[in-house]
């Protein structure tokens, strides 16, 4: 055929389209010449840009998670009074702030008083004190002992050009007397959830008034209210300095100035409170207590300007206690001030001096405003969408600033280390992207993602380093040349397979037929190995079956043993196990070393995967051990040396970088395997080395989770950056490879 | 014997034989991989013989039996003989309570083949298994008995189905394409809008075409119903416990009596069974019917992938041999394909998402189709992106097969052409191309075999279990490249793992799986041959 080609080639014959070219003046063919050399080296440019282009997409998708967050101020302007708190709507245009007289209604926008709602039953009375709502639902303390629960909602109005404006509303309930003597409150707390608003307020002392409005819906479709109102006492060391309501126990924590947190059972509320926590020393007091979204983590700020995480423990006994969790850059003095966000575990704390933003799983401290000037801080809210803060000082202004955090809980720490999180007993490695919940605490620890890659990895190259190594070394040594010519393009075929079709095999037959069988697969290579023995000792001692293998042709008889000594070790397993494993060998395993035994478990994908990364290992391997110069195996067989002697000695370390190379071609072909580890393992993100245990692979991960994940979200740039490291993973591998091949080929060709 | 022994260990044969063990276990694995698969796979298409069991306590079973395995101890030593247990299909998914159920063989009173059973493939919840009471006509009993019952059923079927294909040709081509049509006109609407013209004297042409539109719909419907309503016949089926179904014919695929068919008639139903699953439409979840969408899908990705692989891997590979000057750069370029060989496959997929679905896509969007948004129509998944992935990831197979076969052109053949005043481009276009013209081939054919099975990347670039429409249809502009679509590989995955009745899934899996390695393998053994031909020749032309 390529001679029928040759004698098409131009000069050869004058009826050949290939004079077409020679009518063409000289000029236009140099053109074509030059533009055929230019689509060329572009085409060459474009396989490096490719690869620069991989990595350029993927890295600048995961890179904004490490950017650092900024705060930056807005907008500035005066208001009527130093706000005793703030709240603000979602869009950030209107606010509303509690002034001594009152409630009124700002425009962020327009930096401008918007206007005064109505209090009817303020009286004469002043706001002494709130208890401030992320989620606008502020508590009023009143002069006179009352206490004044609010609603302000942020209506959203369309106009006929569609245009949103931001309506603010106010709602009241009824005040309620909580001090009997009309003395002001000064300690105030308070919990709302869609049924009932429970409110703590210090009466005296060491009493506090509990009160509850309860909200039912009748039969009639409208809602009653009730309200029910105790007081009771709590015996304490110093004075009562900071109340929050713990939703998740059921309790009243209490803090005081002499560092102690005691709790109020509020199932029994008569019962003596119990000490639960404390600071340090009795000489720092407790400023605020107050918990993080979801309500497990409770963020204590003492007079020494520290800021604290904790977590109820509960004990064997069943008592409660505090932990503590996470220590939070200090203030220079007390941070009387905290807001915590809707969107994530944020919060801020504030002092007179400065205002720092925190996040409460990873334990960072990320943000911090400057003192406002010569004043200092009143008041603060966070934004409900974790974009923005409004802060308002002394001196009557607010501030207005914008946050630029769209990643708080990523830190490489928490990526890669160990975390504290909710509900946990210590730190660990977890990997778990989404919840239930609005309030979920993520956990993206990528290190049991990691673990579980290298896991399979390690599971598949101990089941197919042997068998691709000795393979190629039998077929490149010691086979018969002409059955080599079949064997070779078998493996080929073998490694097309597809891995979706290995990984579908691995899950629905060998994973049920391994537990079938399972001793029985751990006794195999020995009973096979038994049964090459007593074979050739057979066939060594009895000169008449010679024929049987000839030199090269072994293969035949080999198969046949392989394939007996298969059913007789599945055999023999099944007797072993119903002797010596109780007869059930899932059972034993718990019972002996206390392993679980899942059907779909490492075991299966190291079969699995093994198989799929034979074919491209027993390749290479072939390849460098065929190269090898034939002078060499020549000369050491003259000099006397046995086949064998040669391949051991002479070959095998001549062609030993190649093995090496070979090995790490399948390494890296085992990391990024895909679809054999998402079908044939449960998924499971676990850390353990059992064999019989399954796990999450980061290619799984990646393949299960970016479907669901929204563009642009924590949970999709952190799959990215899972991406980035499998590609940096096989990058390495594959470049070590190629430089060991590389060298051996010069090598090679020394020799 | 000890000489033997020692014999053995000189000569290392009892290693030799390990090594060689160590070669005979892989190809028994891949032996009884593609065997296992074969098996399975054929069992679904034969069919086999329904059985009624009768239960020692009288209750009666009927199906086909499946599988049978030892019942699993765990009393330590039992000395009870080993028992089995038999695994029934027993269909009839809407009657009973799950359509597979397995029993112990100690229950078992007496297995029987009736002869007069019968076997529904049905539209709607699978097969049904049992007998015909009688067959109604405009309510009107025209066969009793399933003896009669088939005989009159099999001579209306023929009337029923060509009725079914005209209702779902109405449904899917026709009322297809009106609605379609309407979806355009609001879209275009809509962009005009955008533009800020919401009147003038295009808007009132399109609002003109609608009512149109609107009508022949209403008609189309009209002609819907009326055709749905002459359905007439009815089948009244009964169990075995002898309760009772009322089909409506329109509802029956086939109906036969698997336990009086002769070997011809089981192999020209195997037939039959083949060509269903090639060119049926997936059903029940896709764990019945056939997988032509999925093939169709496959090979359109397979075909878009190769027209953007073979002239950037040819390209690719001519620059690295005939144009660059051998150095750093071309050293570069060469760690680079290897590289790119060697990134997992789910990477290509990550890059497919950030690259050509949010930014190309993206783009493409808020340019061309920013009336469809927030739907968006090129910044999702779909074949175009997917196939472009799948590109980038077989050009390292294109490369590296078109440079082996430039690297085998002798030296002679380049000077002889440049000699007799060929250009560069000349000679490569003329003589070295269609020399390595096999290569290429080679090439390409891998590069269809492997993307053709790789699944990682398209899970997240495009493929779903059930695609609506295929990408290519008869309605303008007829190649639809952001539609998703449904790929064979990844029909096995969700078949097989994501499917709520495992069991009935099991066979559709198999046979599916089968296609694919088929596909597969005939790719590589047409690869493999080329090569060795193309290498034969060059050892020719070379002396």
């Amino acid at each position: 055929m390529t001679q029928k080609v040759i004698s098409k080639t131009p000069g050869s014959g004058t009826s050949n389209p290939g004079r077409a070219f020679f009518g063409k003046s000289l000029l236009r063919r140099k053109m074509v010449d030059n533009i055929a050399r230019g689509a060329v080296t572009a085409g060459g440019w474009v396989i490096i840009f490719s690869i620069l282009a991989i990595l350029f997409v993927i890295v600048s998708e995961f890179y904004p998670l490490f950017k650092n967050p900024t705060v930056n101020l807005i907008s500035e302007f005066k208001i009527k009074s130093p706000a005793l708190a703030l709240g603000m709507g979602q869009y950030r245009e209107k606010a509303y702030t509690v002034e001594t007289d009152g409630i009124r209604f700002y425009s962020l926008t327009d930096k401008k008083f918007l206007s005064k709602p109505e209090l009817p039953d303020l009286n004469e009375a002043r706001v002494t004190h709130v208890s401030p709502s992320v989620s606008n639902s502020p508590v009023l303390g009143l002069s006179d002992g009352r206490i004044y629960p609010l609603q302000i909602e942020f209506r959203s109005v369309y106009d006929s050009d569609s245009k949103r404006s931001i309506q603010p509303e106010l709602k009241y309930e009824n005040p309620i007397q909580v001090i009997e003597d009309g003395s002001p409150i000064t300690v105030l707390t308070h919990i709302k959830n869609e049924s009932s608003l429970r409110i703590a307020a210090q009466a005296w002392q060491s009493k506090v008034a509990l009160v509850e409005i309860k909200e039912r819906k009748t039969m009639m479709g409208t809602t009653r209210k009730s309200i029910s109102q105790e007081t009771i006492s709590i015996p304490v060391k110093g004075n009562i300095s900071a109340m929050a309501f713990d939703e998740a126990y059921n309790g009243l924590l209490v803090g005081t100035t002499s560092g102690q947190i005691l709790r109020v059972d509020l199932e029994d509320p008569y019962a003596p409170a119990q000490l639960v926590g404390a600071t340090p020393s009795e000489d720092i007091s407790i400023v605020n207590m107050a918990f993080a979204l979801g309500g497990y983590t409770l963020v204590i700020t003492d007079s020494k300007g520290g800021v604290t995480s904790w977590q109820m423990d509960k004990n064997s006994e069943n008592n409660l206690s505090l932990k503590i969790i996470n220590e939070f850059k200090p203030h220079q003095t007390a941070p009387h001030l905290f807001s915590y966000s809707l969107r994530n575990k944020g919060f801020l704390s504030g002092s007179e001096e400065v205002i720092r933003v925190h996040y409460a799983t990873t334990g960072k401290t990320q943000l911090t405003l400057p003192k406002p000037g010569k004043s200092s801080y009143t008041a603060m809210v966070l934004a409900p969408k974790f974009d923005g803060i409004l802060t308002a000082d002394k001196a009557g202004n607010l501030h207005h600033w914008e946050m630029e955090n769209p990643y708080p809980q990523i830190s490489y720490a928490g990526l890669f280390g160990e975390t504290w999180y909710e509900g946990y007993d210590r730190p660990e490695y977890v990997w778990q992207s989404t919840g239930g919940t609005d309030e979920f605490e993520s956990k993206f620890s990528l290190v049991p993602l990691i673990f579980g890659t290298l896991k399979g990895t390690l599971y598949a190259m101990l089941f197919a380093i042997p068998l691709a190594i000795f393979g190629a070394f039998y077929v490149s040594q010691f086979m018969d040349p002409n059955l080599k010519r079949t064997i070779k393009p078998t493996i080929e075929i073998m490694a097309a397979l597809p891995s979706v079709v290995l990984g579908f095999f691995a899950a629905l037959v060998i994973a049920p037929q391994v537990e079938k069988f399972l001793p029985g697969v751990f006794l195999m290579p020995f009973i096979v190995t038994a049964l090459l023995v007593a074979a050739l000792l057979i066939y060594e001692t009895t000169p008449s079956i010679k024929p049987v293998a000839k030199k090269g042709k072994e293969i035949y008889l080999l198969t046949i043993i392989t394939f007996l000594g298969g059913f007789l070790s599945f055999y023999i397993g099944t007797l072993v196990e119903s002797s010596f494993l109780m007869g059930d060998h899932r059972s034993w395993l718990k019972q002996v070393f206390d392993v679980t035994y899942d059907q779909r478990n490492a075991l299966v994908v190291g079969l699995a995967m093994g198989f799929a990364v034979i074919p491209i290992m027993f390749t290479i391997a072939e390849d460098s051990l065929s190269n090898v110069p034939e002078h060499l195996k020549a000369s050491s067989l003259a000099l006397g040396a046995t086949p064998w002697q040669t391949a051991l000695k002479v070959i095998l370390p001549t062609a030993s970088p190649g093995i090496f190379s070979a090995v790490m071609i399948g390494f890296g072909r085992a990391v990024g395997e895909t679809m054999i580890v998402l079908m044939a393992t449960g998924n499971t993100p676990v850390m353990e080395w059992s064999m019989f245990n399954g796990f999450r692979a980061l290619s799984a991960n990646i393949a299960v989770e970016l479907p669901e994940a929204p563009e642009g979200g924590t949970l999709f740039r952190i799959l990215f950056l899972a991406a980035f490291l499998l590609f940096v993973m096989t990058f390495i591998i594959n470049t070590i490879a190629e430089v060991v091949r590389l060298r051996l080929r010069k090598r090679y060709q020394g020799l | 014997m000890k000489t033997a022994g020692k014999n053995i260990w000189k000569r290392g044969d009892l290693f030799i034989w390990m090594t060689g063990a160590g070669l005979a276990l892989s190809l028994i694995m891949t032996a009884a991989l593609v065997l296992g698969i074969v098996v399975n796979a054929t069992r679904f298409f034969w069919p086999t013989e329904i059985q009624s069991i009768t239960l020692k306590d009288e209750s009666k079973v009927l199906g086909m039996i499946m599988e049978r395995e030892e019942i699993p101890t765990t009393e330590i030593n039992s000395p009870l003989p080993v028992r089995h247990r038999i695994q029934i299909k027993k269909a009839n998914r809407d009657l009973y309570d799950s359509d597979f159920i397995w029993l112990d063989e100690e229950d078992i009173r007496i297995t029987q083949t009736p002869k007069d059973v019968i076997a529904v493939e049905r539209r709607e919840w699978g097969y049904f298994f049992g007998y015909i009471k009688e067959v109604r006509d405009s309510g009107e009993i025209i066969a009793r008995g399933t003896v009669d019952g088939l005989k009159v059923i099999k001579d209306m079927l023929g009337e029923v189905h060509a009725l079914n294909d005209e209702i779902s040709r109405l449904e899917k081509k026709e009322i297809g394409a009106v609605n379609y049509q309407i979806e355009r006109i609001r879209l275009k609407a809509k962009k005009l809008a955008l533009d800020g013209r919401t009147t003038g004297s295009e808007v009132e042409a399109l609002n003109a075409k609608l009512p149109e539109l609107q009508k022949k719909y209403e008609k189309l419907e009209e002609k819907l119903i009326q055709l749905r309503s002459s359905h007439k016949s009815k089948v009244v089926l009964q169990t075995i416990e002898g309760k009772e179904k009322i089909l409506s014919l329109s509802q029956v695929l086939d109906i036969f009596n698997p336990n009086q068919f002769s070997f011809f008639d089981k192999a020209g139903y195997f037939l039959k069974g083949i060509n269903n699953f090639f060119w049926d439409d997936p059903r029940e979840a896709n764990t019945e019917g056939g997988v032509f969408p999925a093939i169709f899908g496959t090979v359109l990705m397979v075909l878009i992938m190769s027209m953007m692989a073979t002239p950037l891997g040819v390209v690719a590979a001519l620059y690295l041999r005939e144009y660059a000057r051998q150095g750093t750069m071309v050293s570069i370029v060469r760690i680079a394909v290897n590289n790119l060989a060697g990134v997992p496959s789910i990477v290509f997929g990550v890059f497919g998402v950030g690259f050509f679905i949010y930014m190309i896509g993206g783009s493409i969007d808020q340019l061309f189709f920013p009336e469809a948004l927030p739907t968006p129509t090129y910044g999702t998944g779909g074949i175009l992106w997917a196939s472009l992935t799948m590109a980038l990831l077989t050009v390292p197979v294109v490369i590296v097969s078109t440079e082996e076969g430039l690297a085998s052109v002798p030296k002679g053949i380049r000077e002889a052409s440049v000699a007799l005043g060929a250009t560069q481009f000349e000679t490569t276009w003329r003589v070295i191309l269609p020399t390595v013209m096999p290569s290429i081939l080679t090439g390409l054919i891998l590069a269809m075999a492997r993307a053709a099975g790789e699944v990682a990347p398209l899970m997240i670039t495009g493929v779903v279990k059930l695609a609506p429409s295929l990408p290519i249809d008869g309605l303008w502009p007829f190649f639809h490249f952001e539609r998703k679509f449904m790929h064979l590989g990844f029909h096995i995955y969700d078949v097989g793992f994501q499917s709520p009745n495992v069991d009935a899934a099991r066979p559709m899996v198999f046979a599916t799986t089968l296609l694919l390695i088929l596909i597969v393998i005939l790719l590589n053994v047409i690869a493999v041959y080329l090569r060795n031909r193309l290498r034969k020749n060059l050892s020719v032309s070379a002396v």
